[in-house]
């Protein structure tokens, strides 16, 4: 048995911290009416935490709903599919597939765009650890410029979901386009932010992305692809004014760059 | 109650099913006095009339076997009508059945099966 009013301010900090949401109402009541002022504000900031964590919990059921769809029509096995990399002027484009096997939290997970690189590399690697399966298609700039950068990206997703080591009986694709590929698909609009899966697919696909494009930095420097990782720039323009295009340069969206430099010219 | 229900909740499965296969909805349980067609989708350019038999259980036979010869008259019947009434743009029409097996307790779907050109 614990005695609240015995342990130190440190001891009930670090107590409430591992028993987060699993304190009982009786302790806290007990705790909201100790004689420190200082224990009192641990409740209060353990209450904050624990709603948080809750509304949290709510969002990414919510973020669930398709999959559970998708599981309750009959499917088994469920791919979310993203993109990463449609606008920068250089590199590839990046698509990803995850396939999870059951509904699992994983905290914060959301739409790439919405999250720091920081936190994009932390659900990265919760993204691995709890997937059942991911695929990666990768098209570069050769096949940007031969094809455009909506096929290039169809090829892309098509890749990635070949590459799952399980074949999906559903794919569920952001956007509003879906590749002829076969494979039977649901197209989500917005689908980043309202599907785990998909949103798991778009972090992927843009830490995948990011990294290559740090590698590529190296391979190719003073473009500053490190920082900007290809997407236009104020950098990444007066790179390319100084420097002229790389190899990794997707041709077809010079175009406008070099018309507006004759222009200025 | 209950089977309208099955029924509905077969129409359902079938819908979204036929749609991840890449069909579009064109019009759901078109309703005349004769009969009603469940579903009315475009697979490409051809006109696709879809009649949809749910079960829950085999008590009243798999859903295949409710497919009849009478039912199929009563379908092109129907089909006559829509198409008297204006049908969207389509080059050719086609009729299919889907069967829909249902978990009685949960409501999941155990299997779809979809059989094409019927006659």
């Amino acid at each position: 048995m614990h005695d609240l009013q015995a342990m130190t301010v440190a001891q009930i900090k670090d107590w409430l911290q591992v028993r987060d949401g699993q304190v009982t109402a009786k302790d806290l009541q007990r705790l909201r009416q100790d004689a420190r002022a200082s224990v009192r504000q641990l409740v209060e900031r353990y209450d904050r935490a624990h709603s948080r964590r809750c509304s949290e919990l709510q969002r990414l059921e919510q973020m669930w709903q398709l999959e559970k769809q998708a599981w309750q029509d009959g499917y088994r096995w469920v791919a979310g599919v993203d993109e990463a990399g449609r606008g920068p002027l250089a590199g590839p484009v990046v698509a990803a597939a995850v396939i999870f096997k059951q509904p699992v939290p994983i905290i914060g997970l959301n739409d790439s765009k919405q999250l720091s690189e920081k936190r994009r590399e932390q659900l990265y690697a919760a993204i691995c650890e709890q997937a059942f399966a991911i695929g990666i298609g990768i098209m570069d700039q050769y096949c940007i410029d031969t094809h455009n950068i909506l096929q290039a990206t169809k090829l892309a997703m098509q890749q990635a979901v070949q590459g799952l080591p399980q074949t999906p009986d559903l794919t569920l694709v952001d956007g509003n386009l879906l590749p002829d590929w076969g494979f039977a698909s649901r197209a989500v609009v917005g689908g980043d932010g309202r599907s785990c899966s998909i949103a798991a697919a778009s972090i992927v696909a843009k830490v995948t992305r990011d990294r290559l494009m740090v590698e590529l930095d190296s391979v190719y420097p003073g473009y500053g692809f490190k920082r900007h990782k290809g997407y236009p720039s104020r950098e990444h323009y007066q790179a390319l004014h100084r420097l002229g295009p790389c190899p990794i340069h997707r041709q077809s969206f010079l175009r406008k760059f070099y018309e507006v430099e004759n222009h200025e010219s | 109650m209950r089977a309208k229900q099955v029924g509905r909740y077969g129409e359902d499965a079938a819908l979204r099913y036929l749609e991840d296969q890449g069909y579009r909805l064109v019009e759901r349980n078109f309703h005349t006095r004769y009969g009603e067609l469940d579903l009315i989708m475009l697979e490409g350019q051809q006109l696709v009339f879809v009649e949809v038999k749910a079960r829950t259980s085999l008590r009243y036979g798999q859903a295949e076997e409710a497919i009849t010869w009478r039912k199929l008259q009563k379908m092109r019947q129907l089909v006559a009508i829509y198409l008297a009434q204006g049908a969207p743009r389509h080059r050719g029409i086609r009729l299919d059945a889907v069967a829909v097996d249902i978990e009685p307790k949960t409501l999941r779907t155990l299997s779809i099966r979809h059989y094409k050109n019927i006659g």
